[in-house]
């Protein structure tokens, strides 16, 4: 699977709100970053709390990407994601980048970059306690 | 040094140039109509110069620079890069434990070339762990400023408690952005939380000659002084602008002490025909080098012949109010005092509209500049016991006008000399953020302590104001002891610049 294959897939789970689909992408060991959640999770009891956390509190959550550039070992992309949380009214649209990089056919690293600082509400607080997934 | 590049190229020269923090080198790599876009900003910046002016504010305001790659991905025309930066900031004070404060954050940077120059320079990443500090922590005994929202609005994150209202300080900028914008641009502030203590009927001068030490009796309306409010002791209660917009009525516009009450004791027994209250008067600062631009078009009455420490009735964006020529930066500026809090956000966001086209930031007081042009305040005074003449205020005394609240104290300083005076400090190495004065030290014992110690971005070093014995001379050294060790510094005058 080539890394554009891997960010495809993950962003078509991720708009599918797909926990399964997207979890089934991450190595075992894999570090997720996403500034929403605040937190560098690992592992994917971590990424299954992470991803399950984004789908409750939004009502929609949807990554668009408009450019991207690979190379054998990184693919870095750029696009947007619009969300709405349950809470609100209206959604948001927040550019993102998204970095990429895959071992054995798995993700081994996913960093999103996006300003979360407008939108840190959604979790701040501890969400990961411990790295055991949520039970819910 | 070359003048086309690729995209790559371009990549590598901005972050090596950054490290150096030579903007200078940066002139040829942007295209003219060049797109620059970080999340600090809430739009775009478009052109080569603009976007150099930000690269050299910003730059102005970092230091120990280091950017890292980790990842390139590019074409000639194009590039990707992810990677992280690392920088000290310059102005925020390490940690009261001593530990650095440190600007360190991964990004994603996006940089498209098209004719060997670039044209678009986009960088993704997460601002908020750049916020200096989370908003401060809010309780209702304290007055909410008639400009609240406005400065939320504006980004507000911390305030300090000034005549028991919440006074906005420090906003999602940095100290380099606010000092650029206040020294090179435009900049406002929400100083609600300055109250004035309004003396108004008609002895209301003859009272005002009563309560300040300096000379009024040739007073005229439209007339502003600074001076002084002492208690009997001699020592200084407050220093404030004294306005005197109409017959009859005087405003002491004052920092942070319980002046009204004070006066109202005061005037209780003086035995004059004067009233004293505070009225809902809740002024804004407009201070910079293009506030007589921005402000022209705004205010009804022609602004250009107000001269320093004037005021004068109009409208401004329509509201009544007082405008005068005075301000807390030790440069051009204004202040602007609604007649009612009931319009001070309609004036707020005519402000606000008539400030885009001058770069107008929204910022607290700037204390970084005050202190180099050795502007004071009533905070400098406080908790010191501290009278005129060791505050360097001595002029602000006449001795000679009549009896007044504090003139026999105030005459045996001036037969006596006095114990202790202000002095400049440069200060060697970095400092840790002041929350209490620092006790000073040399081979004499304990000489004085520091009240005010802040970043100089004009001198790029630390100084200080201290209030010290009277003799200590320009040019002897001294030791700083704060919370994070001991620093050296030189005895200098005020102001520094």
């Amino acid at each position: 699977m080539t890394l554009q294959i891997h960010l495809d897939s993950y962003c078509k789970a991720f708009n599918g709100r797909s926990l399964d689909a997207a979890l089934s992408l991450f190595s075992d060991h894999a570090l997720f970053e996403m500034p929403l959640l605040g937190q560098r999770l690992f592992g994917k009891g971590e990424i299954t709390a992470g991803l399950r956390r984004i789908f409750e509190v939004t009502e929609s959550a949807t990554i668009a990407l408009s450019g991207r550039k690979e190379s054998l070992r990184v693919i870095i992309a750029e696009g947007q994601l619009d969300a709405k949380l349950h809470r609100d009214s209206s959604s948001v649209r927040i550019p993102l980048a998204i970095s990429l990089e895959a071992q054995d056919g798995r993700i081994s690293r996913l960093s999103t970059y996006l300003d979360a600082r407008p939108y840190r509400l959604w979790s701040d607080r501890v969400i990961f306690a411990t790295s055991q997934p949520s039970s819910n | 040094m070359p003048t086309t590049y690729t995209a790559g190229n371009a990549l590598r020269t901005y972050c090596e140039a950054f490290e150096r923090r030579a903007a200078d080198e940066l002139v040829q790599l942007f295209a003219d109509d060049a797109v620059f876009e970080l999340p600090l900003h809430d739009g775009r910046i478009v052109g080569r110069t603009a976007i150099l002016d930000e690269i050299r504010t910003a730059l102005r305001g970092l230091e120990k620079i280091k950017v890292i790659l980790e990842h390139i991905v590019e074409s000639d025309t194009e590039v990707f890069a992810e990677g992280i930066f690392q920088a000290d900031p310059i102005g925020i004070h390490p940690r009261l434990d001593g530990s650095p404060v440190r600007l360190d954050f991964k990004f994603v940077a996006i940089v498209t070339v098209s004719d060997g120059k670039v044209t678009r320079w986009s960088e993704y990443f997460d601002t908020k762990p750049l916020k200096p500090r989370e908003r401060t922590h809010l309780y209702p005994i304290s007055r909410r400023s008639a400009y609240w929202e406005g400065t939320v609005d504006a980004g507000v994150s911390e305030f300090m408690v000034y005549n028991h209202t919440y006074l906005p300080l420090v906003y999602h900028h940095s100290p380099a952005e606010e000092y650029a914008a206040l020294t090179e641009r435009v900049t406002l502030w929400d100083v609600g939380g300055e109250r004035q203590t309004e003396l108004r009927g008609p002895d209301a001068l003859r009272f005002a000659q009563y309560l300040t030490t300096r000379d009024l009796s040739k007073l005229k309306v439209g007339d502003c002084k600074y001076t002084l409010v002492c208690d009997p002791d001699g020592q200084i209660i407050c220093d404030p602008v004294l306005l005197h917009p109409w017959k009859d009525v005087i405003w002491l516009s004052h920092g942070d002490a319980d002046l009204t009450l004070w006066a109202t004791g005061v005037a209780m027994n003086s035995g004059l025909n004067v009233e004293v209250r505070e009225p809902d008067v809740a002024p804004v600062q407009i201070q910079g080098p293009k506030s007589l631009e921005m402000l022209r078009g705004l205010v009804e009455s022609p602004l250009d012949g107000l001269g320093f420490y004037k005021c004068f009735t109009t409208k401004v964006a329509g509201i009544d109010a007082v405008v005068s020529r005075t301000g807390w930066s030790g440069g051009l500026g204004y202040e602007v005092f609604p007649l009612s809090s009931d319009q001070a956000m309609a004036l707020w966001n005519g402000l606000i509209e008539a400030g885009r086209a001058y770069g107008l930031m929204v910022t607290g007081p700037n204390v970084f500049r005050a202190v180099e042009k050795g502007v004071t305040d009533t905070a400098y005074y406080s908790n010191s016991n501290m009278n005129p003449y060791e505050a360097g205020h001595g002029r602000l005394v006449d001795l000679e006008k009549g009896d007044f609240v504090g003139r026999l104290a105030l005459q045996k300083v001036a037969t006596e000399g006095a114990k202790r005076k202000t002095v400049g400090l440069l200060i060697d190495g970095e400092l840790p953020e002041l929350e209490w004065y620092w006790p000073l030290s040399d081979e004499r014992g304990n000489p004085g302590e520091v009240r005010w110690a802040v970043h100089s971005f004009e001198l790029q070093r630390n100084i200080a104001i201290a209030i010290a014995d009277a003799g200590l001379e320009v040019g002897e050294t001294v030791q700083i002891h704060h919370q994070a060790g001991i620093s050296r510094a030189t005895v200098t005058t005020v102001p520094f610049v």
